[in-house]
């Protein structure tokens, strides 16, 4: 009598509970978006992070090298402002490593991962809050190019193209740096790490100079890099020049590391342990 | 009697330490199992292999009847797991974490906000409840993370060291809310150090050392395979030791050399008569004592060793 009652129970639990499918990975990554952005909200150095680094890069940058610039027939607020965004959506990603790599070390995400909530949800909640937190700085950042003289020369459809550009980046380097917290786990391990691609993808990019500014030894890496070309996709949407190419360029490199981070931080938070 | 919680021959290698190295397991429904075993025993590696966390290597287990391999989904909607360190949300108040969790948990917003108050006053929380879980105290999110675990009642709940590092009242407190969710039917899987704490939630006991069962039974069992209650007595001048022997002898056996231990099966007036005895050759003694067996008693007695030493 009992083992039916106890069968049928359970089976009624796994039917409430349980159930699969993308509706429920999307409920279930606003959920968990929801509480990471309660958490961004009660992060100082979050709130400096968004509202003044893009600011103070953008001016110092401006200041240090618009004459410079200037002499090569380079007009810089509108070369520096792409790759500004982009700095600034690095750091927002940077960021989503330490929180994860928080989440990991406290045991959230084991507690996460032993609730039959969806597998994507965790990633996927982590993306959400990013990317509010990417539209934010951007919304920040942008008006304030404006004053500096920054223009789009080219109409509304290139000021979105420039703000869903920029979120596919986001959304690369959120799933890029998760994927570097899931691997090493420990906070203060992933802390140090986190600036390394930082260097060698921001600086060594054609976004702060073009590339002929740099040794030729190291032009054929500055030009192929990812960075640059999406910062060459931003500035031709700003200005107004011609696109195709470096947005194919663009989407081609982001499609496919957004292919590769995404299927393997999906695979190790799976088997973590 | 239905089994709740099946697991057999459970292996599981990190590298080359074989945490678990065949651990079979039953829990009855609506029972209390006390996993009993020193650090490193293999604990948390058992809890994680039945909660879906941790496949292993080799084995399988069920949650009622359902394959925690084969079937991670189903079983994850069955069970509550707290971790052995408290795992909720620093930032967030205890309220927030709740609702959460509910959320999660197929909640609606507002459903999940009742449940949240409610369980906060059951766990005594209900004051602190607005507050961030970082201003907390040990005992406190403990009671915050046992509660996080049935927000949505599950039919096994998984306790991994629920009182460790906590005082002797939210020790005490803990245990109570132990007790009550058994009450309700919760077929619990307990791990801790203390034969204590196991003597006073569980209703069978197995003790693991080194990835094995190396014992099972009841608390009364294990405590009987020990020898029970024992006295302990130091002696102020070691030189007297054959001599108390000899005046002690038809109360039991006598082990230990400087400290005396024998077997104490009538408690207190096992050690009166000590005493007398004691007294009457005219022995001082530096100190005596009533023992109950703890863990390293119970392991000196089932694998002559003690907790500490490994291999
Ligand atoms: N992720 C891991 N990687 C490597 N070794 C591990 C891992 N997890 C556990 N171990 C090892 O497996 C063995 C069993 O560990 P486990 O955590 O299950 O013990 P425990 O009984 O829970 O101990 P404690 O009382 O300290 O919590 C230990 O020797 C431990 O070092
Ligand atoms: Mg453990």
């Amino acid at each position: 009598m009992m083992a039916i009652d106890l069968q049928a129970k359970a089976k009624q639990l796994v039917k409430t509970r349980c159930e699969v499918g993308i509706g429920r990975a999307i409920a279930d990554s606003f959920i968990i978006g929801q509480r990471n952005l309660i958490r961004l909200s009660r992060q100082p150095a979050v709130i400096t992070g968004v509202l003044v680094f893009p600011i103070v890069f953008l001016t110092a940058f401006l200041l240090a090298f618009e004459r410079s610039m200037a002499t090569q027939n380079i007009d810089y607020i509108q070369y520096l402002v792409p790759i500004i965004t982009l700095q600034a959506m690095f750091f927002t990603a940077m960021n989503s490593a330490s929180n994860l790599a928080g989440d990991i070390d406290t045991g959230m995400l084991q507690r996460c991962r032993a609730m039959p909530i969806s597998r994507a949800a965790v990633l996927g909640g982590l993306l959400i809050a990013y990317l509010v937190r990417a539209i934010v700085t951007l919304a920040i950042l942008l008006p304030v190019a404006y004053l500096y003289g920054f223009r789009f020369q080219s109409g509304v459809f290139s000021v979105i193209g420039y703000i869903l550009l920029t979120l596919f980046f986001t959304t690369v380097a959120v799933t890029g740096y998760a994927l570097l917290a899931l691997g090493l786990k420990k906070p203060d391990l992933v802390q140090s790490l986190v600036i390394v691609p930082y260097a060698p993808f921001l600086l060594l990019s054609s976004g702060f100079s073009p590339a002929e500014n740099f040794p030729n030894w190291l032009q054929p890496f500055v030009v192929t890099q990812p960075v640059s070309h999406i910062a060459a996709a931003l500035r031709a949407l700003a200005d107004g020049d011609p696109l195709l190419i470096p947005l194919l360029w663009s989407v081609a490199w982001l499609t496919v590391l957004l292919g590769g981070f995404g299927w393997t931080a999906i695979w190790l938070y799976r088997r973590i342990s | 009697m239905d089994v709740m919680v099946e697991a057999r021959g459970l292996e599981k290698c990190f590298g080359r330490t074989r945490a678990l190295q065949g651990i079979d397991l039953s829990v009855p429904a609506g029972s209390v199992l006390g996993v009993l075993g020193p650090n490193g025993a293999g604990k948390t590696t058992t809890i994680n292999c039945l909660t879906t966390l941790l496949k292993p290597d080799k084995g399988y287990a069920t949650i009622a009847g359902y394959d925690v391999i084969k079937q991670p989904a189903a079983v994850r909607s069955l069970i509550g797991v707290t971790g052995q360190f408290a795992a909720v949300d620093e930032e967030l108040t205890a309220r927030e974490n709740l609702v959460l969790f509910g959320r999660l948990l197929r909640l609606s917003a507002t459903e999940a906000t009742k449940r949240a108050t409610e369980l906060l006053g059951q766990f005594e929380l209900l004051e602190a409840g607005n507050r961030r879980v970082k201003e907390f105290s040990g005992g406190m999110r403990r009671r915050l993370d046992l509660a996080a675990s049935i927000v949505a009642e599950p039919l096994v709940l998984f306790l991994d060291e629920p009182t460790t590092g906590l005082d002797p009242r939210s020790r005490r407190q803990l245990w109570d809310m132990v007790v009550a969710l058994k009450e309700r039917g919760i077929t619990i899987f307990l791990t801790t150090q203390y034969l204590e704490e196991a003597d006073e939630l569980a209703d069978r006991i197995v003790v693991i050392d080194r990835g094995t069962v190396i014992a099972e039974g009841t608390s009364d069992d294990l405590k009987n395979r020990v020898g029970g209650t024992f006295c302990k007595l130091e002696l102020a001048d070691p030189k007297d030791e054959s001599k108390v022997r000899r005046a002690l002898s038809g109360l039991g056996d006598i082990t230990g050399t400087g400290t005396l231990t024998l077997a104490a099966p009538d408690g207190v007036t096992t050690l009166s008569e000590v005493v007398r005895r004691v007294d009457a050759i005219g022995v001082t003694l530096a100190d005596i004592s009533l023992c109950r067996p703890s863990l390293d008693d119970v392991f000196f007695a089932l694998t002559g060793h003690t907790t500490g030493e490994t291999t």
